[in-house]
């Protein structure tokens, strides 16, 4: 069954053909809409990995219609979505064991000064150990409370807002050379 | 998701770092492949591109054909029943009733009416 879909249809009717016809057309006005913002989450988590964003967002967009069924229908789509990226990208950066929450920060931050190379705010957050960028990615940029960030992470809030006291610490460490050079 | 917890430490951003985290890009565009690929995966796994039959139909059906199933079996079992009756029943009775057929037209032969001219 072929329908036509205008681009500007709601979220709720694609999901609706998606669901009762497995529609494509549907589909692709629904990825065209929400993955751009959902593949940026996914790349900061990631540490601007390309190739764990791309099967980040893949298996993101299977689970999601997996569970198309389940989602409460009064949650915003792309908010929805974009919580199971990151539930995928914590994943993968799991089972690349790169996840460290207790890793040492400074030393880490330390290999990278040797470079003697000032980083701008988005490369700065990249070069944050997972488990830190994480952190800081959640909280600060996409929003969600410590309590939610524990959940995901399997960690507690404290050491959360530890983690987060550290990452921001160290971003600042490494931006501030630049906000002295132009003062 | 609220940022109800951001006051807890001195290394809360300055409205300048703040400025700075608000200005990053929200959004970044995929490669094209990848859509193809993700909607590959997604047929392959029957989430599109194909008529989902809703799980309710599917149950639903299968309790109606059962009924008819189950209904039609009663229905035919009755009506065989019905009819094997007279004729599984009585084999001795009509094997009777031929033989008193026979005898009673031994016992009553029919006249023979001859007119003579």
């Amino acid at each position: 069954m072929t329908h036509y879909f205008d681009p500007s249809a709601t979220d709720d009717d694609l999901l609706r053909a998606i669901r009762r016809d497995g529609s494509e057309r549907a589909f692709g006005i629904l990825y065209d809409r929400h993955t751009p913002r959902a593949y940026q989450t996914a790349w900061r988590i990631l540490g601007g990995s390309q190739a764990d964003a791309e099967d980040a967002i893949q298996e993101a967009w299977v689970r999601a219609t997996a569970s198309l069924d389940s989602r409460r229908s009064d949650a915003e789509f792309g908010a929805w979505f974009r919580s199971i990226v990151a539930h995928v990208a914590i994943d993968i950066v799991r089972k690349q064991q790169r996840l460290e929450l207790d890793a040492d920060i400074d030393a880490a931050l330390d290999e990278n000064e040797e470079s003697n190379e000032r980083l701008d705010l988005e490369s700065a957050i990249a070069s944050l150990p997972a488990g830190y960028r994480a952190v800081l990615v959640l909280h600060d940029i996409e929003g969600y409370t410590h309590e939610e960030i524990g959940t995901r992470l399997g960690i507690t809030a404290g050491t959360s807002k530890g983690q987060l006291f550290k990452a921001r610490r160290a971003v600042r460490a490494r931006l501030a050379p630049r906000i002295e050079e132009r003062t | 998701m609220r940022n109800d917890d951001r006051s807890f430490d001195e290394s809360e951003w300055t409205p300048e770092e703040r400025a700075r985290l608000a200005d990053l890009s929200t959004h970044r565009v995929p490669p094209g492949e990848l859509k193809e690929r993700t909607m590959r995966a997604l047929r392959d796994q029957g989430h599109i591109g194909r008529r989902r039959i809703p799980a309710w139909i599917i149950v639903g059906g299968l309790i109606a054909a059962t009924l008819v199933f189950g209904a039609g079996a009663l229905v035919g079992y009755a009506a065989a029943t019905r009819r094997s009756v007279p004729s599984v029943a009585s084999p001795v009775a009509a094997t009777r009733a031929v033989a008193q057929i026979d005898s009673t037209a031994n016992a009553t032969p029919a006249a023979r009416h001859v007119v003579w001219y």
